[in-house]
């Protein structure tokens, strides 16, 4: 490029942001005629100038910084220049001296000048001309955030407000500290205490993001160590609030991150989540740790470049990236701190811990010694709960009489509205007395028999009463049938609802609104009991109606679009539900207010359904509005602050938080009991809920006796054929298998079965999983026929329901139940079928593809070909090292069938240096997650040491082992062939 | 479309943007004058850095203008004037700064700075723009546009404002601002920031 050339570029350039937007290609076109080369010059140009202000603005904090460290880096000698601020007042605080200077404004060094108390503090200025609108709103907002962050490890607001000139400051508590990592290095200090400090930093992180701030750029230097070694997270100046009504993201030129250390999603500049902190907190974790950053500084200069870096490679494992001068020695990172430290990193945001208390809950356990959350299932059978949901409204018993109440009164009020209905509302008002006449409780067994009772009594004095009008009939039968439905009783509420159709079609003077609302009822009935095809032109057609007859936002319109949104939900359209419920919020929002108790529900409903998209981060987040809704409208004690808190404490559980989730579900238990009382169906579904997070916490005493309770409560109030029934009895029964209590577990799950059948079908998901869960129990118990038979209902359903096709998991299930009955040669095609699966499902080298190796190599050690087997484990080995290399994989799990195969042959030699390598692995970290795996290599390394005449010493070894394993009930099946061979061998001695 | 409306347009850009002369503000400072300059802004600017702990940055704009209010009565330095002064300032600050960054760049630090205090949103920021690859990237600029060259070391280097150039350069504030969009847009593409999006 020539001078002149430059200069057509130039006038092209200019001549194009000349023109107005639509115009600009045109433009450009017209003045390149015939010139490609010029047009590719100026585009380019054009492309950059998009980011102009961007560099603008880093320009300016490069030369700014670079200004600084030349400023240091020049001969010392202390320069008392006279300091401009000293003794400047600002509001009620005297300036002493600056302490930084960032890209907004001024930080000073404050204190009190107004003499009301002794305190310094941190004061940021805003820059004179700086002070634009956006900069000054940016800035209120963040004066905001910050007085809602009141925490012990959180730099805290302390005052705000506005100097003469009309820029506003806000003062800071004062951290007098050192940057963590000096601090650390200062301190030398231990695995324990980085740890320690760390910690604290989750639980600032956590409480932030529990007030929905993102923080946003957590980095080394954004946290200090107080003389009395308190972690203080500063800077929360660039938080976003999570809901934001702005919504969407800061632009560009407002992205002050930093590179190393931020999320991929950040780099990319998209929204930003408690996702991105996580990861920050990954990074930081993994420099404390390794001394190394997991995204090498020097070469993560931009956000390009570090998304590049992120992209391109694979994060290697801190205890790999810890150099010589590391600050901790490396085999104390490797495994669960490895696991850990990736699993923050995780690029995929969902993939990280769903929040800092579970990464922190993992750090936690790794210091106590228990094994850690984040570790790879081990392969084979999956135990499943059912995933509850709560709902208002998804009532029974009491609570349905008090709705029922509601609605016949709701019915009253509608009718008086209207003079000429008159008589409608007398005569429901005269049936609303006759039904509760023998409600008094003295009369009754208990509250929830009433309900029904009532009902059942009352729906027969309608139909014998011939006197009653047919509008008056029509609303009677669908009060009732929609308390029938709140009772879960959708087969009695039916019948009655198209009664109640059928009579509001004979009168042609009744409006059409009413029809809609039958229709709509008849729906969603019919939605319930899955018959998703009828219901789909019902509930359709009712919402047109409705749209077409009520005024814009009428809350019959947005009740339709949640029954819509439940229908594509429960047909797996969870995008068109969506955008429904989307709808319907936005309408409640305008109709009932943002912050309005009923808009919460819908809140609710929208953020169950992002669940089931995957987005949990976003659905967190959303169900703490709809909890802080209520929690503020309704007080901290009331009936729809407990669904919340179930909700949200579900949420958690299921996104393994599961320490978080308990308090929660404790809190909506407590408020249950003391609302409804401790025998009613609704405290039930609380108990149960949290029964399931005491059983994933393993907490089983405390899981068995809420499971018990809750079971008790729903055989006396619930109908008989009620699902949570069902689910308290999947509860016990899982509890029992985790505990190996195999005999009592397989009636349970027998029950579990026979229910899912019944009311879901043979082929619903949560039918299958009773059946797998069953056939795990039934193949530990050593009953591998029935077991087999399980599974091949299993195999033959499975792919019809969720359109993936087989799981190799259930294929690797029945090739084990094959196996133990001898059946090699269709074992080993079940293996194979597996290993295909998995192949094409995540490629060759993945660890579930190496299992499924093993599994193939086991039965075809079983068959006798020796050859097949060894090239097999020897296949899932290697498959093992080349994940190791790159990921949180265990090698131990590899090498062991491999060993067992070789102690099986009689070859020690080769087995040795892998039961060597096993003990180095997994001794370091005792307790021990994985007791059997080292238990297995004992009694091959017994069967070693007696191979090499040591014969005492190496029985010594193995009895030991023996005594262990046995006391696990059913362990046999869960061995190895040459370990279970040794361990029965035992018995015959 | 009517493609003489861009013709036109075209046409007008070119009698309003180029100047017929162009004043030049060249000249290197005497070499004792660039010697006080260069002391004094390192006075300052390590004054600046004891009074306040150790901020990520310095205000290099206001460095500059201090350095003239506190040598502008200097005898070398009188007959120069307010904005001529502040170019030379501004070319001095260029130099200091890259030759600064490519020491640096040289010794190779171990590690970044530790940046204590709630200032330092930018710090990562810094590492974006890598100043001997802009200086750089300046120099390919002068050669093709001596006067979008100039512009751009007063601008990024001084902190001098829109006003402030237009007066130097003698020319209309728009006419400086268009310069200093296509100098900028030039600078973004050459080093390579253009590429990925925001």
């Amino acid at each position: 490029m020539d001078t002149k050339r430059w200069q057509r570029i130039c006038e092209v350039f200019d001549a194009v942001v000349d023109a107005p937007q639509d115009e600009r290609a045109e433009v450009l076109k017209c003045l390149c005629a015939g010139d490609a080369e010029l047009r590719r010059e100026v585009e380019a140009l054009l492309a950059a100038d998009i980011r102009a202000n961007t560099f603008e603005h880093y320009a300016d904090s490069a030369r700014g910084g670079m200004a600084a460290d030349w400023a240091d880096a020049a001969d010392e000698s202390a320069d008392e220049s006279a300091d401009e601020f000293a003794y400047k007042r600002v509001g009620p605080w005297r300036l002493l001296r600056e302490i930084g200077r960032g890209g907004m404004g001024v930080v000073y060094l404050a204190e009190r000048a107004d003499g009301a108390f002794e305190q310094n503090a941190a004061l940021k200025l805003v820059k004179r001309g700086m002070d634009s609108d956006a900069v000054l709103a940016r800035f209120l907002r963040e004066r905001q955030i910050l007085a809602r962050l009141q925490h012990p490890h959180i730099a805290h607001l302390i005052d705000g407000g506005f100097v003469a000139d009309g820029r506003p400051y806000f003062a800071m508590e004062y951290v007098e500290g050192k940057p963590l990592l000096v601090h650390c290095a200062a301190l030398h200090a231990n695995l324990r205490e980085r740890l320690e400090l760390f910690l604290d930093v989750c639980a600032a992180v956590q409480f932030a993001h529990g007030q929905l701030i993102v923080h946003r750029d957590i980095k080394p230097s954004n946290i200090l160590v107080t003389a009395a070694g308190d972690a203080k997270l500063l800077d929360f100046g660039i938080a976003k609030l999570l809901d934001d009504s702005q919504g969407g993201t800061i632009d560009a030129q407002q992205r002050p991150m930093t590179p190393a250390f931020a999320a991929p999603e950040q780099l990319r500049g998209e929204p930003v989540t408690t996702a991105t902190d996580i990861y920050a907190l990954g990074a930081v974790l993994y420099e404390l740790l390794s001394g190394a950053r997991a995204l090498a500084s020097a070469n993560a200069t931009t956000p390009e470049a570090a998304l590049r870096m992120l992209e391109a490679g694979v994060l290697a494992p801190p205890s790999r990236a810890a150099g010589m001068d590391a600050p901790l020695p490396p085999r104390l990172l490797r495994g669960d701190l490895d696991t850990i430290v990736l699993k923050a990193l995780q690029r995929d945001p969902q993939r990280r811990y769903a929040t800092a208390e579970a990464l922190a809950g993992d750090l936690r356990r790794f210091l106590a010694g228990q094994p850690i959350a984040a570790r790879r299932d081990r392969a084979g059978y999956r135990l499943r709960k059912f995933v509850g949901r709560h709902r208002l409204g998804v009532a029974a018993s009491t609570l349905a009489v008090l709705a029922l109440i509601a609605a016949l009164s709701f019915a009253v009020w509608q009718a008086r509205e209207k003079a000429r209905q008159a008589t409608v509302s007398d005569r429901v008002t005269q049936f609303l007395i006759g039904l509760f006449s023998g409600a008094d409780p003295e009369h009754t067994r208990g509250a929830s028999v009433t309900a029904q009772d009532l009902l059942d009594a009352g729906t027969q004095r309608l139909h014998a009463d011939t006197q009653v009008a047919p509008d008056v009939r029509a609303r009677l039968l669908q009060t009732v049938a929609t308390t029938y439905t709140d009772l879960g009783l959708y087969d009695r509420a039916l019948p009655l609802a198209q009664q109640a159709l059928a009579l509001l079609r004979r009168d042609p003077a009744q409006a059409n609104a009413d029809i809609a609302a039958s229709l709509d009822q008849i729906g969603n009935l019919l939605r319930l009991k899955a018959d998703y095809a009828q219901a789909e032109p019902l509930l359709r057609n009712a919402l047109a109606m409705r749209r077409a007859l009520l005024p814009v936002d009428d809350p019959a319109i947005i009740e339709s679009l949640d029954h819509v949104a439940a229908l594509d939900s429960a047909k797996g359209d969870f995008k068109g539900a969506d955008a429904a419920l989307a709808q319907a919020l936005a309408a409640a929002q305008r109709h009932y207010g943002e912050g309005a108790t009923e808009t919460a529900r819908y809140i609710d409903d929208y953020a169950s359904n992002l669940d089931d998209m995957g987005k949990r981060t976003e659905a967190l987040k959303i169900y703490r509005q709809a909890l802080a809704i209520r929690e503020k409208n309704l007080g901290p004690d009331d009936a729809e602050v407990a669904t919340s808190l179930l909700n949200l404490g579900s949420h958690l559980d299921a996104s393994g938080d599961y320490a978080a989730a308990a308090p929660l579900l404790e809190r909506a238990l407590a408020i249950r009991a003391k609302v409804y009382g401790p025998h009613h169906p609704l405290t039930g579904f609380a108990q149960l809920a949290l029964a399931g997070v005491y059983q994933d916490l393993s907490r089983f005493d405390d899981e068995e006796k809420q499971a018990r309770s809750a079971l008790a409560i729903f055989r006396a109030s619930l109908p008989p054929e009620h699902p949570q029934i069902t689910d308290a009895l999947n509860l016990l029964a899982t509890t029992a298998m985790s505990r190996r209590n195999f005999t009592d577990s397989i009636p349970l799950a027998q029950e579990v079965l026979a229910r899912s059948r019944k009311a879901l079908g043979d082929t619903h998901p949560d039918t299958l999983t009773a059946k797998n869960n069953l056939a795990y129990a039934l193949y530990h118990a050593g009953r591998y026929a029935d077991a087999e038979v399980l599974q091949r209902e299993v195999i033959a359903q499975v792919g019809a329901d969720n359109g993936q096709g087989v799981d190799a998991t259930d294929c690797e299930n029945l090739a084990n139940t094959l196996m133990k009955q001898g059946k090699f040669a269709e074992a080993i095609s079940y293996e194979q079928r597996a290993v295909a699966i998995q192949t094409q499902r995540e490629g060759e080298v993945s660890g579930n593809t190496a299992v499924a190796l093993v599994g193939l190599a086991v039965a075809e050690e079983l068959a006798g070909t020796n050859a097949d087997a060894e090239r097999d484990f020897r296949a899932a080995l290697a498959v093992g090292e080349k994940l190791h290399a790159s990921h949180d994989i265990d090698l131990f799990q590899w090498r062991l069938p491999l060993a067992d195969f070789l102690v099986g042959r009689e070859r020690c030699a080769e087995a040795e240096p892998l039961l060597d390598a096993i003990v180095t692995e997994l001794k370091p970290r005792e307790p021990l997650r994985d007791p059997l795996a080292l238990l297995e290599t004992q009694l091959l390394q017994g069967q070693c040491l007696i191979a090499a005449k040591h014969k005492a010493q190496g029985e010594v070894l193995q009895n030991d082992a023996r005594v262990q394993l046995r006391k696990m009930p059913g362990i046999e099946v869960d061995l190895y062939a040459t370990t279970a061979r040794l361990l029965a061998a035992h018995g015959k001695n | 479309m009517a493609p003489w409306r861009y013709a036109i347009k075209c046409a007008a850009t070119n009698a309003d943007e180029v100047p017929a002369t162009m004043t030049r503000v060249t000249g290197e400072l005497p070499q004792d004058l660039f010697e006080r300059v260069y002391q004094e802004l390192r006075r300052i600017a390590r004054g600046q850095r004891h009074a306040a702990g150790s901020p990520v940055t310095l205000d290099t704009t206001a460095l500059v203008h201090e350095v003239y209010l506190k040598l502008h009565d200097a005898p070398d330095a009188k007959s120069i004037g307010r904005a001529h002064f502040l170019s030379l300032a501004a070319r001095a600050m260029r130099q200091i700064l890259v030759d600064h960054a490519r020491a640096r760049g040289r010794i190779k630090r171990g590690g970044d700075a530790i940046v204590t205090g709630l200032n330092d949103r930018v710090a990562g920021a810094d590492d974006v723009v890598d100043l001997v690859a802009l200086d750089a990237a300046l120099t390919r600029l002068a050669a093709l546009d001596e006067r979008a060259g100039q512009l751009v070391e007063w601008r990024i280097f001084g902190g001098l404002e829109i006003a402030e150039i237009a007066q130097l350069q003698e020319l209309t504030e728009r006419t400086v601002f268009r310069d200093w969009r296509r100098a900028r847009a030039f600078l973004v593409r050459e080093l390579g920031l253009a590429d990925t999006q925001a």
